[in-house]
């Protein structure tokens, strides 16, 4: 009896460990039960987290005691009596809402996901490094670091987010950490830099190197260029047409003939979203009432929470900036000044090319290289995995840049013999160059912005802007508006850099940098504005080749239309074109569309349907329902059109964009791509208008019903602003927008304006912002998302401009100093 | 009254402990009780009346938006049911391990149940 007694009070014993064990630890996507529904220490520990310090918090690093408002929207304005204890008390302040965003961002940019989330990351992590984000981060920030005031700040702003680690015990970590099961490391600079070029590679990561070689490989160039079109048919540059260049081009060394790379990678490789945008534009004091330049921005991204942006303002004797700035990153990236204001858009520029690599034999220490061997270097990346041992992974680095692609699966090459420049080849690899990889000091362009006076000033703050390249608009407070389409992008020679190029060949190289005064750039247009909406930067007598894709000039040319209509304007006007949801594309295209299908017979769904489209004034509202039939429609034609020739979009081609097609159905509706291949009759734009007419209903009657209040476009669609790690529960999900990718209120399904705003340039600034989320990272604060429901309906909040605290009505606490 | 100062003892505990301390707290209770049955009743209930009466705290100072958050990410519709799941967790672990404290305690005086 004693041994029953023994095995089972063992048993018992045993089962308990484990029990204990097994909620003390995370498994797979569930976080350590125990640990993190404890009451006492788990995620319930984080109420009240968000509360603001009481009148005084005492703080180490300090010179001079620091104020701080917050305002009701919780915004922070800092006053502080330098340079180092702004930037420390920033860094403080932003740990405090947004520490777990900050670090998982550069975690991700750095290829360090795996020590999050185990060996499911492996892949990612490998190809982050691979792509030189750690290099190249190291390299900025080395560079960083020798210039005095950039050093100051970026050390003093992880300082402060430092000692807001310090202040912190397990309890309140932020509430990510709890279910990841992680604690938070030490700030450094470094993660700064990384952050830098995390965005760089969102903005200019997407690559159709590939995918245009795969099409020149199976296709030819003539399919190429018909598709993909240099310079469409319609386009309204940022630089308005005609604008002459008046400067003599750096030649450039051209190939006699175009090298044809094998396209050999299966799938496309991970991409940024191609649709990641922005608006910005700068009304000159000519078009408005108070006679001020009003200047407007609005950043399109993929929308998380917690949000992109983080909104704060900054003052010290140097300076006195408003704005917002991506949590991580010191000063203020979009914002204003008592003089200047600016704003950004992505500059759409290739600046990642790809290059074939023959190496020597299979150590793969030399390449072939201007008619000779050259050497390589190694550098081993150790990617550390949660519960696992390590694993190196050796990066081989050319003259180009890092050899991101030479494994079995990735180039066919590998492995076998093949004769070329008559060499014995024995193996292929491909080799990445990147603009970020230039090491530059692009925190050095918002340093200056932020304390920027005139336009001098912000034409000499963006010589520092190298990658991501940037339309940064302009406007000041004696009434110049400008804009420039900068980063230090490279002199390349017509088409350089559109499929993969030879790796041995130095006229394939990038061979300069466009000069400064060079960079497509106005100020003061006769039309009185400037705006962009990563459209063609320049039309086509601009010397330098910058990019084989901008985005298509829908929305420009509609911001266009409407500040050419703009008289008297005050700020509220200017906002609205913010919130414009015509669609130009729509307005050309629906009339044929609608023709296809006039003069055959038709159901009453199909009937009710086209009545609908007929009345409909081509813009996505809220509450359009011809919207929501126009962009099934729109989606199911493209995908009959494209999907016989190039099967499914963004697999092993893109397909064309949508000016392609809406050009088309204008001028060529007996195009041959309209045919359907896998047919035996000849289609054309009638039968593929009517095919895809009677698709697009049956499918919006099964998934709404006859027309009702669910086929309106903000429930039809809606946005997801999702969490940033993709957590359940900690987005908003189907927020009632309106607005699409081809109107000036760029909304889509997962992404849009991430931060609104405009600012008038009278002797006090006035201004108005707004982001889709809110300034605290914690999802139990009603400041998580309190400005969504704000947002979706265009709303802005006025931005509280001071120059000393007791201006601002708010929240104060004194940081450091004397009682 | 015993049970009272358990669950005091273990309140304070688990206010300044990890949660599996409750584990710890219970065993000793278990060696302690007089039957098995009492350390298995009570093993359940004294950790799980502690969570309630943290989560009740919890709730009330603002907890609200927190609580519906997380029940959304378990994919549970109502706070409610976010609790009464977490209470599953200081049941279980109270149940076994006060159950063990007085399965040690038989095998260390020799006593069959």
């Amino acid at each position: 009896m004693v041994a029953y007694q023994l095995t089972r009070t063992i048993l018992i014993g045993i089962i308990t460990i484990m029990v204990v064990y097994l909620m003390n630890t995370k498994l797979d996507n569930i976080p350590p039960l125990g640990k993190f529904l404890d009451p006492f220490h788990g995620y319930l520990a984080l109420v009240g987290s968000d509360e603001l310090p009481q009148n005084k918090l005492d703080i180490n690093g300090l010179t001079n005691a620091v104020e701080v408002v917050w305002d009701e929207h919780r915004i922070p304005h800092i006053f502080a009596q330098n340079d180092k204890d702004l930037y420390f008390v920033q860094g403080y302040i932003m740990a405090m809402d947004r520490l777990w965003q900050m670090e998982f961002q550069t975690h991700a940019a750095g290829g360090r996901m795996s020590e999050i989330v185990g060996e499911k990351a492996i892949k990612y992590d490998k190809f982050q490094r691979r792509i030189g984000m750690r290099s190249s981060a190291q390299a900025q920030l080395e560079l960083t670091m020798q210039d005095t005031e950039i050093a100051m700040m970026a050390t003093t702003f992880s300082d402060g987010v430092n000692a807001y680690i310090k202040s912190l015990n397990s309890d309140n970590y932020p509430i990510e950490y709890k279910i990841l099961n992680y604690s938070p490391e030490e700030w450094t600079p470094l993660k700064t830099c990384l952050l830098l070029k995390s965005m760089a590679f969102t903005l200019t990561g997407r690559s159709t190197d590939l995918v245009y070689t795969r099409m020149l490989n199976n296709f030819g160039l003539d399919v190429v260029e018909e598709l993909f079109p240099v310079f469409p048919s319609f386009y309204d540059p940022i630089i308005p047409k005609g604008t002459p260049f008046d400067f003599t081009p750096i030649s450039l060394n051209k190939p006699d003939s175009l090298y044809i790379a094998q396209a050999d990678r299966e799938k496309i490789p991970y991409q940024p979203d191609e649709r990641n945008g922005s608006n910005n534009w700068a009304v000159s004091g000519s078009r408005t009432k108070s006679g001020a330049p009003i200047l407007a921005n609005d950043p399109h991204l993929g929308l998380t929470l917690p949000s992109i942006w983080y909104a704060m303002h900054l003052v010290t004797p140097t300076q006195n900036t408003i704005g917002v700035t991506i949590p991580g990153a010191p000063g203020i990236i979009s914002g204003f000044n008592h003089h200047i204001s600016w704003g950004e858009t992505n500059g759409n520029d290739d600046v990642m090319d790809w290059y074939d690599i023959v190496f020597k034999d299979a150590s793969k220490s030399e390449y072939w290289y201007d008619n000779q061997w050259q050497k390589t270097t190694f550098i081993i990346e150790e990617i550390k995995i949660r519960d696992e041992d390590s694993i190196l992974d050796t990066v081989i680095y050319t003259h180009h840049g890092p050899v991101v692609w030479e494994e079995v699966d990735q180039t066919l090459a590998m492995g076998k013999f093949s004769l070329k420049n008559n060499v014995r080849q024995v193996s292929v690899g491909r080799a990445l160059r990147w603009l970020a990889h230039t090491p530059a000091n692009e925190m050095r362009t918002f340093y200056e912005l932020n304390r920027a006076k005139n336009y001098e000033d912000f034409t000499k703050a963006l010589r520092h802007f190298t990658c991501p390249g940037q339309n940064f608009v302009y406007a000041d407070r004696e009434g110049n508006v400008a804009i420039w389409h900068t980063g230090n992008n490279p002199t390349k020679w017509e088409k350089q850099g559109m499929f993969i190029s030879d790796g041995s060949d130095p006229r394939y190289d990038w061979q300069g940098t466009i000069p400064h005064n060079q960079k497509p750039h106005i100020k003061n247009p006769e039309r009185g504005f400037v705006s962009s909406a990563n459209q063609h930067p320049t039309d086509e007598t601009y010397p330098y080749f910058l990019a084989e894709f901008f985005w298509p000039s829908f929305r420009g040319h509609r911001i266009n239309e409407r500040l050419s209509d703009i008289q008297d304007a005050n700020i509220f006007e200017v906002l609205s074109v913010q919130m414009d949801n015509t669609n130009i594309m729509a307005r050309w295209v629906t009339p044929h569309l609608i023709s296809a299908i006039n003069n055959i017979e038709l159901n009453e769904s199909k009937s009710q349907v086209l009545d609908n489209i007929k009345s409909w004034d081509y813009s996505f509202d809220h509450t359009s329902i011809g919207g929501t039939i126009f962009q099934h429609w729109f989606d199911n034609l493209e995908t009959m059109v494209w999907s016989d020739d190039f099967g499914l979009d963004d697999e092993q081609y893109i397909w064309p964009y949508s000016n392609k097609l809406a050009e088309l159905i204008q001028h060529e509706p007996q195009s041959k791509w309209f045919d359907i291949k896998t047919t035996e009759e000849v289609e054309t734009f009638v039968d593929v208008a009517q095919s895809t007419f009677a698709q697009t209903v049956e499918e919006l009657v099964n998934e709404f019903g006859e027309i009702n209040e669910s086929w309106q476009w903000q429930n039809a669609r809606g946005t997801d602003i999702r969490h940033l790690a993709k957590i359940p529960g900690l987005g908003e999900i189907g927020v009632p927008t309106a607005g699409g990718s081809l109107v000036p209120n760029a909304t889509g399904k997962y992404f849009g304006p991430s931060w609104r705003y405009a600012v008038e340039m009278t002797d006090t600034p006035k201004a108005y912002g707004i982001y889709p989320g809110g300034q605290s990272g914690y999802p139990g604060s009603k400041y998580y998302d309190n400005m969504v429901d704000d947002w979706s309906i265009g709303k802005s909040y006025p931005l509280k401009f001071a120059t000393n605290p007791t201006e601002i009505n708010g929240h104060h606490v004194q940081f450091g100093g004397a009682q | 009254m015993k049970y009272a100062i358990v669950g005091i003892i273990l309140f304070a505990i688990a206010l300044l402990f990890p949660w599996w301390t409750v584990a710890i707290v219970m065993f000793v209770f278990g060696y302690k009780s007089n039957s098995n049955q009492e350390a298995m009743v009570a093993g359940i209930t004294i950790p799980q009346i502690v969570w309630l009466l943290m989560f009740s705290f919890r709730y009330l100072s603002g907890g609200e938006l927190i609580l519906q958050r997380v029940a959304d990410m378990f994919n549970l519709n109502s706070p409610i049911w976010l609790i009464l799941l977490s209470l599953v967790v200081p049941a279980l672990t109270g149940f076994l391990s006060s159950l063990f404290g007085y399965q040690i305690k038989l095998l260390i005086h020799n006593k069959q149940e």
